[in-house]
């Protein structure tokens, strides 16, 4: 941060004793570090007026919001709509939706349909918290509405949700990570929720560091992977959950965009947090008194030791696969909609090399879903890697060796990761979902 | 844990009673802080907004014949759960009304809880406001005689309290539960209302002596 706080407002009591403090939120949308951040997200209304931005205070962004408005009512008029812009190394990504625009402003190498899915998740966690039917009455009744007012105490989701995003492929490829764990674990967890399903329940989860352990679901109803992110997003972008037994009002708009579920949460041990779903809002009470069967069941059987144990020690590294030069890789099943990846160690454990690989897994990834000419298989070398991409009908691996290793090596060492991967498929992925 | 053990010395000779009590108050005054404090003998400086709602439970003896234990919904103070209130409130025993002593609007915003309160929730509810962060008093905005006068007036039990020193947050809970009228709230509240009901056994009415609970 600069020392020139000169012109930055004298801090209100209010803010200064508010609970969340924000990296950036006093950064002077003037000044040269709040231009040089790499990714910006804004979203407005449609009138102009300013909701949220990632970087510094979004009251003080309205003269760009007032630009941003004009733009897009200016393609609007002529019955067209903006969808990207480049200007020089920066790109101006647009997102319409009704009385909300969201715009991503990067100079990252993310493209264009990369970025329009990040929007879209920033988007989805606004309906969350307000549904779309709430979103558009609003907004009908004054189009000049001020938005914040009924998105307080939202900031931290989103703006996790945007760190979210450049740090965890599971955006990108549209899945979510399970916890690596012994496959009859997480069976017998599975047929202890079993014991609780109701018809106050719909889903019921535990979930671990950003990660899935098992989820209970109705036989009709799949849980949607954009939902299951927002259902991450929640309890990892809030610590209050872990001070008592929380209910809240959520909309998955996967599931249903129009109205509320009712979301009971509770962290069972240090690490693992229990969720049950019900679409009903007076059922707290039951759902709490699942919890306690749930414990009970987990204990006299000593699974809940065993889950907190797994779940402290669950990553595996790349040295575990015993695969020769390959350095790091993200496999996605396509079937269950799930993907792992090992544990960043050295060099990728400094986040800078992180970002450089990521940077190269998402032009990878680009590259390989292209609109225009999709690939099955990719193979780019940069100075420090050689990264492989490999999209088959039933996994999409991006794997990253030494740039000098030849094909013949990467093609052996590809084998012997997916048959490791399939050796270990069972406790890496959950199979079959406990249905009910 | 002593109240652990004045639960115990008191259930084996006397009587337990329950009730629910709800904090409202706009966001950031302390709802949680005071929760957090009264339950956990906690504080932490950067708590974050509450989500929906929490619940949390208390026990504290008033005498050697007497414990009560507080079923508490600590509410979220944020706009867009204001349609949730009624859910907390409409079946609560006691309400603690929380304001913050640097804010002047959060003590009208406080007002309007408490007339809400006095029009739709339950005739008896013993109403208590609380105007919190009195360590602040350097950037104090509110007199504690005007807020008094105003408590007074309105027949609400008031303290000032501070949930980062703990200063009158004990007392503030005892003083409500010795305002119940533990009878007949014992004989009235089974079988109650809607919305969300209390856990499946009825501890309002006194619990027989070494009714252990495990
Ligand atoms: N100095 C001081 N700070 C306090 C006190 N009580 C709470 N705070 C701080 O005030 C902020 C808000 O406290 P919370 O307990 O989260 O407020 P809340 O009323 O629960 O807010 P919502 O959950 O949004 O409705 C936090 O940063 C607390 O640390 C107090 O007695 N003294
Ligand atoms: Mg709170």
């Amino acid at each position: 941060m600069s020392n020139d706080h000169s012109n930055v407002p004298v801090i209100s009591v209010d803010e200064e004793y508010s609970g969340y403090r924000r990296k950036y939120g006093h950064e002077d949308p003037q000044s040269v570090n709040w231009c040089r951040h790499r990714k910006h997200f804004f979203i407005l209304s449609s009138a102009g007026k300013p909701i949220y931005t990632r970087y510094g205070d979004e009251s003080r962004i309205s003269g760009y919001t007032g630009v941003i408005q004009a733009i897009v009512s200016f393609f609007v008029d002529a019955e067209d709509s903006i969808r990207c812009i480049n200007a020089g190394n920066h790109k101006f990504v647009f997102l319409l939706k009704g009385p909300l625009y969201l715009v991503a402003v990067s100079r990252t190498n993310e493209s264009e349909t990369q970025l329009r899915d990040q929007l879209n998740y920033l988007y989805n966690q606004i309906l969350s918290v307000l549904t779309s039917t709430q979103l558009t009455r609003i907004f009908e009744q004054r189009i000049n509405y001020d938005l914040r007012l009924l998105l307080g105490g939202t900031e931290p989701f989103l703006d996790n949700l945007a760190t979210s995003m450049s740090d965890e492929p599971g955006f990108m490829l549209g899945s979510i990570q399970c916890v690596r764990m012994n496959k009859e674990l997480r069976d017998k967890i599975g047929s202890i929720l079993q014991i609780v399903k109701s018809k106050d329940l719909l889903y019921a989860m535990l979930i671990a560091n950003n990660k899935l352990i098992t989820l209970l679901r109705p036989k009709r109803h799949s849980l949607h992977s954009a939902d299951l992110h927002l259902i991450f997003n929640m309890v990892n972008g809030s610590s209050t959950f872990r001070s008592a037994e929380s209910w809240t009002p959520i909309c998955l708009p996967k599931f249903n965009n129009k109205g509320f579920l009712h979301a009971y949460v509770c962290y069972i041990t240090g690490n693992v947090c229990l969720l049950l779903i019900s679409p009903d809002k007076d059922k707290f009470f039951e759902l709490s008194d699942a919890k306690s069967i749930i414990v009970e069941e987990l204990t006299s059987c000593n699974a809940l030791q065993a889950i907190e144990e797994v779940s402290q020690s669950e990553g595996y590294s790349i040295a575990d696969v015993g695969a020769a030069g390959l350095r790091h890789f993200i496999y996605k099943s396509r079937k269950h909609v799930q993907y792992t990846s090992p544990t960043f160690m050295a060099p990728y454990n400094d986040p800078h090399e992180k970002q450089k690989l990521f940077k190269l897994y998402r032009y990878t990834h680009d590259r390989m879903h292209s609109r225009i000419r999709p690939l099955k298989v990719h193979y780019y070398v940069s100075p420090t890697e050689t990264i492989l991409g490999w999209i088959t009908s039933t996994f999409e691996l991006y794997a990253a060796f030494g740039p000098l290793i030849s094909k013949s090596a990467l093609t052996n060492s590809s084998h012997t990761l997916l048959k490791w991967i399939k050796k270990e498929e069972e406790n890496l992925f959950i199979l079959n979902s406990q249905v009910f | 844990m002593s109240t652990t053990n004045n639960r115990q010395n008191a259930q084996a000779s006397g009587k337990l009673y329950q009730f629910k009590l709800v904090l409202l108050g706009e966001s950031a005054v302390g709802k949680s802080s005071l929760v957090l404090r009264f339950v956990k003998d906690q504080f932490d400086d950067y708590r974050e907004s509450t989500i929906g709602a929490a619940f949390l439970t208390q026990t504290i003896s008033l005498d050697d014949n007497t414990t009560v234990k507080f079923e508490i919904w600590d509410t979220a103070g944020q706009e867009r759960y204001k349609s949730l209130a009624p859910m907390y409130y409409r079946n609560a025993n006691c309400a603690v009304v929380v304001y913050d002593i640097t804010q002047p609007s959060s003590l009208d915003k406080a007002k309007s809880w408490v007339k809400e309160l006095q029009r739709q929730a339950d005739p008896n509810i013993v109403i208590a406001l609380a105007g919190n962060k009195s360590d602040l008093n350097a950037r104090r905005a509110i007199d504690s005689e005007e807020a008094q006068a105003y408590a007074t007036d309105t027949g609400l039990l008031f303290f000032e309290t501070s949930a980062k020193t703990a200063v009158n947050v004990n007392e503030l809970f005892t003083s409500i539960a010795k305002k119940m009228p533990l009878e007949q709230l014992a004989a009235n509240s089974r079988g109650r209302g809607s919305g969300l009901k209390q856990r499946g056994v009825d501890l309002t009415s006194p619990t027989p002596a070494n009714n252990c609970s495990c």
